[in-house]
């Protein structure tokens, strides 16, 4: 018997092999199960054996899922989106909801709604005047007792509800932490930290009162602390304001089928975060970044807010996004919408300005700042005659991807899990190629080959060719053609090709910066990569190397050997991107103009 | 059931109920297997991915440095990468440092590779860490684009700060460590029915 329950269970075990680590817990399961069975078959003293064992098993391989659990990496792989799934979009809470009549038993119902206020936007900076109270939506709420102890939690409603159970009569407070939390799967967990202050988590609490029905209603508001010309006193809502347009993001994403948890995330907001690039627990953060690990936020009255400004968040949780849920290989640095940027960088950020204004359904991206956060400045994210058109440029893209999410050309407009389900494609985070609009296009019109067409008169309306995932065949070259192609094909024969690496559209992340070379590897074995300058002296180059292989850097060589550069790596049979720069041209502090040509060769060594 | 089957059963449990892959030992293959890092110092630690708005950056080294407080001349550099266009910058002074020049207002046209200078002379009384704000505008064509930078100004040497939690007016850090409790507006009523 026992012998036919463990063939069962390793027949079972067999078809879970290939889970992924997040599956653990079904074995652990499976096990359990199996030792029950095996336990009333066997004589009294095996019996006690497989109970000992039984009892390991249950204690060990930690608890279930909790949030902060996810891997946080650039390209993992995620499961495709059918449009077809509904996912729940309120974020109802889980805690336990008392419904004893007070009448009957010892406790008393605590209730109430949550609220903020909301200063909205208007073209040129905040609008004090129309300033107007929000429900503070998904929020964790506790009851805390006099010693500070928590009685109880719950999370508010869409509508920012809570309600508790409370002992009649005992001293309680109700406090709402800036925390965004669910732990069902898909679980999230975001918080908003002041970095100035040991990145504690933010929350507002209400009065210490004991519990009866003459104050079974609490509601608790945070004050934006705007007195008409000044924040006067506490500026309770900022936070609340910044989880609330993460609220939106995470309603969307969810409505787009989303299965997989979020990674957590902190969100730092301070009163004293200023666009001073210097020590962050000073608050001096130089401007509103994600910097991979955390979003920073600015919160200097009369110089730069971003607590209500809504497309700067929702851009930086793009990014946020493109890390958790699909792929960027941006390189990051400084960017404006009409600047010629390396095609990663306007992949990323075209991506994210698009998102910001998908999330919102609000095409203009607004960013307040100076006296009374009255001035600032917009982009009309729709815009079609930009002044920079091209695969290079971030305005080129965020018109792309948000003219088609508008678009009802046989389509559903506004639909934002047409954009997801492209950017959530396993396909996309395992291009061989580094994310471009050249990918995002590939793989839309692999999901939706309907639409093709429409979305290819997109592209050309900016100034991008037809291609597939490589760009090939683009003739638009920025304005320099040792731009193009914008992959170069490298054999692996020691055959030189010949690359620029120049700064004459800016330093570190401008167009022409980084050269490209596809790599076709058939032969699994050692491979040598070299650069070399040739042609017109540029003066000391310094050529850097750097080898990809779907997205995650596995090699690099930045030695300090003028003109030239050698990189070795063994390398399986597949398809890899090498990178050149000349380190120059990354130099933001470079001001001369350099324009260096390298030729790149490799070959099998081994 | 024998003793053999019995310690297998026991291995199995100890390997399978104890282990459990980390997230980022299952995921680590899939992430760089280069110290990333390196890149990232190699290109000027320029890596995260900033809001949107006007291409300009200060080209002083920061904190600008001051030895002692008093009146003080000092030049700020602007930078811009943008060749075209009309930059204008207002100057305002943070808390504790006056600016006395008269000039708070600059216009620039834009030119290729040019630095922008904001001569100004400032008085500070007293040794301390102080800001500079600057709202900065690149204007081309039809559009527009925002920036504000502010440098920071440091009088004599900086002054060590403790990593604790600070208690401010009208804030509390409660007892349980890492949350700083602001005050609600509260209303308390009887429940409807």
């Amino acid at each position: 018997m026992v012998r036919q329950v463990l063939v069962l269970f390793l027949n079972k075990l067999s078809m879970l092999a290939n889970s992924p680590w997040h599956d653990y817990h079904k074995i652990r399961v499976l096990l359990m199960r199996f030792y029950l069975s095996a336990i009333f078959t066997v004589t009294q003293y095996s019996r006690l054996l497989l109970l000992i064992v039984f009892a390991l098993i249950s204690g060990c391989g930690g608890g279930g899922g909790s949030s902060g659990s996810t891997p946080f990496t650039s390209n993992v792989p995620q499961s495709s989106v059918s449009s077809s799934v509904s996912t729940s979009v309120s974020v109802s809470s889980s805690a336990a909801k008392t419904s004893s009549s007070s009448s009957l038993s010892a406790n008393v119902s605590i209730s109430g709604q949550v609220t903020y206020d909301y200063v909205p936007h208007t073209l040129n900076g905040l609008n004090y005047a129309a300033t107007a109270t929000r429900p503070g939506r998904g929020l964790l709420v506790e009851l805390l007792d006099d010693t500070d102890q928590i009685l109880a939690t719950s999370l508010t409603d869409a509508d920012g509800k809570y309600s508790f159970s409370a002992t009649r009569n005992k001293l309680v407070k109700v406090r709402v932490k800036a925390q965004l939390l669910r732990t069902q799967s898909p679980d999230w967990n975001f918080k908003v930290t002041d970095n100035t202050n040991n990145n504690n988590l933010y929350s507002m609490a209400g009065n210490l009162t004991a519990a009866t029905e003459a104050n079974a209603m609490r509601n608790l508001h945070a004050s934006s602390g705007w007195n008409g010309s000044r924040y006067a006193t506490s500026r309770v809502a900022a936070p609340f304001a910044i989880l609330d347009s993460i609220y939106l993001g995470i309603e969307r994403i969810q409505s787009a089928g989303n299965l997989v948890d979020f990674p957590p995330l902190e969100l730092r907001w301070s009163s004293k975060n200023k666009a001073a690039d210097g020590d962050r627990t000073l608050g001096e953060i130089g401007t509103t970044f994600f910097d991979g690990d955390a979003i920073y936020i600015l919160g200097d009255e009369n110089n730069d807010t971003d607590e209500y400004d809504r497309h700067v968040i929702l851009h930086e949780w793009g990014h946020y996004v493109e890390a958790g849920f699909a792929r960027s290989d941006s390189i990051g640095g400084d960017h404006a919408h009409d600047d010629k940027l390396d095609m990663r960088v306007a992949m990323s950020e075209g991506f994210a300005n698009a998102f910001a204004a998908m999330i919102l359904d609000d095409a203009n991206y607004r960013d307040s700042s100076g006296q009374s956060q009255a001035d600032g400045f917009f982009n009309d994210v729709s815009r079609k005659n930009n002044s920079v058109r091209g695969w290079y440029s971030e305005a080129s893209v965020q018109s792309i991807i948000y003219n088609f999410y508008t678009s009802n050309s046989g389509k559903i407009a506004r639909n934002f899990a047409d954009i997801f389900q492209v950017i959530s494609a396993s396909n996309y985070s395992d291009s061989r190629a580094l994310i471009s609009v050249y990918v995002f296009a590939e793989q839309l019109r692999a999901s939706m080959a309907a639409q093709a067409s429409f979305f290819n008169n997109l592209l050309a309306e900016q100034n991008i060719s037809v291609a597939d995932e490589y760009g090939s065949g683009e003739s638009n070259s920025g304005g320099y053609t040792g731009n193009l192609p914008i992959y170069k094909n490298l054999p692996l024969s020691n055959t030189p090709v010949n690359a620029c690496s120049t700064n004459r559209f800016g330093a570190y992340n401008k167009l022409g910066s980084a050269q490209y070379f596809l790599i076709n590897v058939t032969t699994a074995g050692t491979y040598q990569f070299s650069a070399m300058e040739v042609g017109d002296d540029s003066g000391n180059s310094d050529p850097d190397l750097y080898l990809h292989r779907r997205g995650s850097l596995i090699e690099l060589a930045e030695g300090a050997t003028v003109d030239q550069e050698v990189l070795s790596r063994f390398l399986a049979v597949g398809t890899y991107v090498l990178e050149l720069i000349d380190a120059r041209v990354a130099d933001i502090d470079e001001s001369a103009e350099i324009t260096a040509c390298f030729d790149v060769r490799a070959q099998l060594v081994n | 059931m024998n003793k053999l089957t019995v310690l297998i059963l026991l291995l199995l449990a100890v390997l399978m109920g104890c282990n459990r892959s980390t997230p980022a030992s299952e995921s680590s293959a899939s992430i760089s297997e280069t110290d990333a890092p390196t890149v990232k110092e190699k290109r000027a630690g320029t890596q995260f991915v900033g809001k949107p708005g006007a291409q300009v950056s200060l080209k002083n080294q920061q904190p600008y440095y001051i030895g002692a407080p008093g009146v003080t001349d000092l030049n700020l550099l602007l930078a811009t990468a943008k060749d075209s266009g009309v930059m204008q910058v207002d100057i305002a002074a943070g808390a504790g440092i006056e600016v006395r020049s008269s000039q708070l207002h600059y216009e620039f046209v834009l030119t290729q590779n040019g630095i922008y200078e904001l001569p100004l002379q400032v008085a500070i009384a007293a040794e301390g860490r102080y800001y500079l704000n600057l709202q900065v505008s690149i204007l081309s064509g039809d559009e527009r684009e925002n920036r504000a930078i502010t440098a920071i100004v440091q009088v004599g040497a900086p002054a060590a700060h403790s990593n604790k939690p600070k208690l401010a007016p009208a804030t509390t850090t409660d007892d349980e460590a890492g949350v700083i409790e602001l005050p609600a507006q509260e209303t308390q009523e009887p429940a409807s029915e």
